[in-house]
């Protein structure tokens, strides 16, 4: 491989994990109005779901930060094996802010998807 | 919540990881605790889900896809250490924060360079005041023999003339006072928008 595209992939590199920083919240929101969830569920249910390969460690601060802003909630409750595990939901304030993402996110990807080249607006 | 280990160096390496972990946290916080035992237990669920391997491996697998402590707790504690300077007026914690704010990179290593140059600027006006008495000769705002202007800490130039005298004490205070509250402010300010 030349230096050049070897500089080229690195670049697509860093802008797709930039991309996929960028939409972890409005992810992890979509992904809790499905269901309450654990820490590793939802991550391993976004990673597998969405294709969103980003240090699992990412996911937590971003958790916190979202519980801080009132946009999601946890409790305890017991898990598979007896331990209590910490679920995660949306409240009220997460579930309207997601309402607004949703149209948003829409209108942003068709309206990039239509610049693409061979699509006809 | 620790998983009790059979093999003693997947025990040693957990002990090393959840060491940073804490170090890195200890700086961050009254949410310190609470993101620890979280992570501890992703990992945990995580060799817990994992197919087969060596305690180990597993934990290895788990560990490396969680990341490196630095990259991922970066955000957090610039978030942490900037609201925490700003909330106590702390020049230091500020700057800890702007540190660990530029390290993480993005657009935040912007901000963080605009506020930084801030502070530098803060910083000379201050050394202004302070070194005018003794340093006199150097200090001030000067016009020089060929019409232009220097001010700050300079090397002064022959035929040089002082403009402000000693108000540049009272002045550079002055400014330095109204940087530190407009920067502390543009930190709080941008901080709660995010």
């Amino acid at each position: 491989m030349t230096r050049q595209s070897d500089e080229s992939q690195n670049a697509i590199g860093r802008w797709e994990v930039q991309l996929r920083k960028g939409v972890l919240e409005f992810v992890i929101l979509l992904s809790l109005s499905e269901r309450e969830q654990y820490g590793f569920e939802l991550i391993s249910g976004i990673a597998k779901r969405a294709a969103i390969d980003v240090p699992e460690g990412t996911l937590y601060p971003l958790m916190l930060r979202l519980a801080k802003d009132g946009l999601i909630s946890s409790r305890l409750a017991e898990g598979d094996g007896g331990a209590p595990r910490k679920y995660y939901v949306l409240t009220v304030q997460g579930r309207e802010l997601l309402q607004g993402m949703i149209p948003a996110w829409s209108k942003l990807a068709g309206s990039v998807d239509s610049l693409l080249p061979g699509v006809s607006s | 919540m620790t998983p009790s280990f059979a093999d003693p160096a997947a025990r040693h390496r957990w002990n090393a990881y959840f060491s940073e972990v804490g170090d890195l946290l200890s700086r961050a916080g009254a949410d310190a605790a609470e993101l620890r035992n979280d992570l501890q237990a992703h990992v945990a669920d995580s060799m817990a889900a994992s197919p087969g391997g060596s305690e180990l491996e597993r934990l290895e697998a788990a560990l490396s896809r969680l990341g490196r402590p630095i990259d991922y707790l970066r955000p957090l504690l610039a978030d942490e250490l900037i609201e925490r300077g700003t909330r106590t007026y702390s020049p230091v914690t500020i700057a800890r924060g702007i540190s660990y704010a530029v390290m993480a990179g993005s657009g935040r290593a912007a901000t963080a360079l605009i506020f930084g140059i801030g502070y530098l600027l803060l910083a000379i006006f201050a050394g202004m005041a302070v070194l005018k008495p003794l340093w006199g000769e150097h200090v001030g705002v000067f016009r020089n023999a060929d019409g232009t202007i220097s001010a700050g800490i300079v090397a002064r130039s022959d035929g040089a003339r002082e403009l402000m005298g000693w108000w540049s004490i009272p002045i550079a205070l002055l400014l330095a006072a109204l940087l530190y509250v407009m920067l502390t402010k543009g930190l709080r300010a941008l901080r709660h928008r995010r």
